[in-house]
C-alpha cells in the first residue's frame, strides 16, 4: 500500500472509537427471542437422523462375525474328523467294506435307545478290531452309518465320491 | 439457551459445516452457537436501516430464520467463502429495508434498490452523527463496514455485491469528506 493510499484508507483511532460508540446497539435482545430462534433451529433440523452409537454397533457386529468364522472353522474341522473316523477298517479285515458298516451297525443296534446311539468310543471299540479307534468327537448314528455305506458303494462304482 | 455456548470454541466454518451435515442435535446446537455469536452484530446492522428498535428485533429474527432455511433439509447448505458476517450483512440489510418499506418509511417503488435507500441516522450522536448523516449513503455504509465492522475491502465488496474498486472509491471519498468537515477537525489534528 502506498503512503497516499494509506492516508486515504485510515482514520484516527479516536474517530474510529467514536464511530463504534455511535453504532453500538442497546441490549434489547430478550431470552424470549433466543428461545424462539433455538426452537426454530430444533424444528428445522429435527428430520435429520440421530445415529445412536453406530460405531460401537459396527465394532460389535464385526467382532461377532469374527467369532462366528472361528466357530464355523473349528466345527467344520471336527465334522471332517468325524466323517474320516467312520470310514475305517472297523472289523480289522484288512479292507474297508460293507462288513465294517455292519460291525458298527451292530454296535449301534445293541445300544439304541432313540434316534441316536449312546455308543462311546470305548464301547464301539469293543465291537471292532484293536486297530480301530474312535475319537471322542465321533457320534455314531443311523445317518453316519448311511453316509459310510454310501461312500463305500460310490467307491465301488467309479472310485470316487 | 445456555450462555456458555456463546464461547463455543469452534470456528464459524466448523459450525456452518455442522449445520450442513451434522445430526439433528449437533446441527441445532451449532446454529444456536452461530446465533449467539452474531446476534449483536445483526442487531446493529438492523438498527442502521430500521425505523425503530421493535422493527430491528423483527429483522434480527427474520435474518436468522433466512439463514436457518439455507441449511438442509430446507435448503441446499452454505459454503463460506468469506466471514459469515459478509453473508449476514446483506440479509439483515435487505430484510430491514423491506420491513421499513412495509411500514411506509421508505418509498415502495419497485425500481428502488437497497443501494438507493439511505442509511437511517438512528439518533443524534453529536458532531460525528451530523457529519455522517450528511455523507452520501454509499460512503457512509463503506466507512461503517470498514471501521466499525472491521471488514476488508474484499469482504465489503462481497457483502455489498459491488466491485472492489467501487468500495475503494467510496472509502476514499468518505474519508476525504470526514477530513474536510470543520466539525471533526479535532480528530485530525
Amino acid at each position: 500500500m502506498t503512503g497516499a493510499n494509506e492516508h486515504n484508507e485510515r482514520l484516527p483511532e479516536a474517530l474510529v472509537d467514536e464511530l463504534k460508540r455511535i453504532d453500538r446497539a442497546p441490549e434489547v435482545i430478550t431470552s424470549r427471542v433466543d428461545r424462539s430462534l433455538a426452537s426454530m433451529a430444533h424444528d428445522q433440523f429435527a428430520p435429520r437422523r440421530i445415529p445412536r452409537r453406530q460405531p460401537q454397533s459396527a465394532w460389535r457386529a464385526a467382532a461377532a462375525a469374527c467369532v462366528l468364522v472361528v466357530v464355523l472353522f473349528t466345527t467344520s474341522h471336527l465334522w471332517e474328523q468325524d466323517d474320516t473316523s467312520l470310514y475305517a477298517d472297523v472289523d480289522g479285515s484288512g479292507q474297508i467294506d460293507i462288513a465294517d458298516v455292519l460291525a458298527l451297525a451292530r454296535a449301534v443296534g445293541e445300544d439304541e435307545t432313540g434316534g441316536q446311539s449312546k455308543i462311546t468310543p470305548d464301547r464301539a471299540i469293543g465291537h471292532a478290531s484293536d486297530d480301530f479307534t474312535l475319537t471322542p468327537f465321533v457320534m455314531v448314528n443311523q445317518a453316519a452309518l448311511d453316509a459310510f455305506a454310501y461312500r463305500l458303494v460310490a467307491l465301488d462304482r467309479d472310485g470316487t465320491l | 439457551m445456555a450462555r456458555n455456548r456463546q464461547r463455543d470454541p469452534r470456528s464459524d466454518e466448523a459450525l456452518v459445516d455442522t449445520c450442513n451435515h451434522g445430526d439433528a442435535r449437533a446441527a441445532a446446537a451449532a446454529f444456536e452457537a452461530l446465533y449467539l455469536r452474531h446476534k449483536d452484530y445483526v442487531l446493529r446492522v438492523a438498527l442502521r436501516f430500521s425505523p425503530d428498535i421493535d422493527t430491528a428485533l423483527d429483522v434480527l429474527q427474520d435474518t436468522f430464520i433466512q439463514l436457518l432455511r439455507r441449511f438442509p433439509p430446507a435448503g441446499e447448505g452454505i459454503t463460506l467463502s468469506a466471514r459469515l458476517t459478509t453473508l449476514l450483512y446483506p440479509i439483515a440489510k435487505n430484510t430491514a429495508i423491506t420491513a421499513a418499506r412495509k411500514a411506509g418509511r421508505f418509498p415502495a417503488a419497485d425500481d428502488v434498490t437497497p443501494e438507493d435507500v439511505p442509511v437511517r441516522p438512528v439518533r443524534d450522536d453529536g458532531d460525528l452523527g451530523r457529519v455522517l448523516a450528511n455523507l452520501p449513503p454509499g460512503q457512509r455504509e463503506v466507512l461503517t463496514l470498514r471501521f466499525v465492522d472491521g471488514m476488508s475491502l474484499d469482504e465489503i465488496a462481497q457483502a455489498l455485491g459491488i466491485p472492489e474498486g467501487t468500495v475503494k472509491s467510496r472509502l476514499h471519498g468518505g474519508i476525504a469528506n470526514l477530513r474536510a468537515s470543520p466539525l471533526l477537525e479535532d480528530f485530525f489534528d
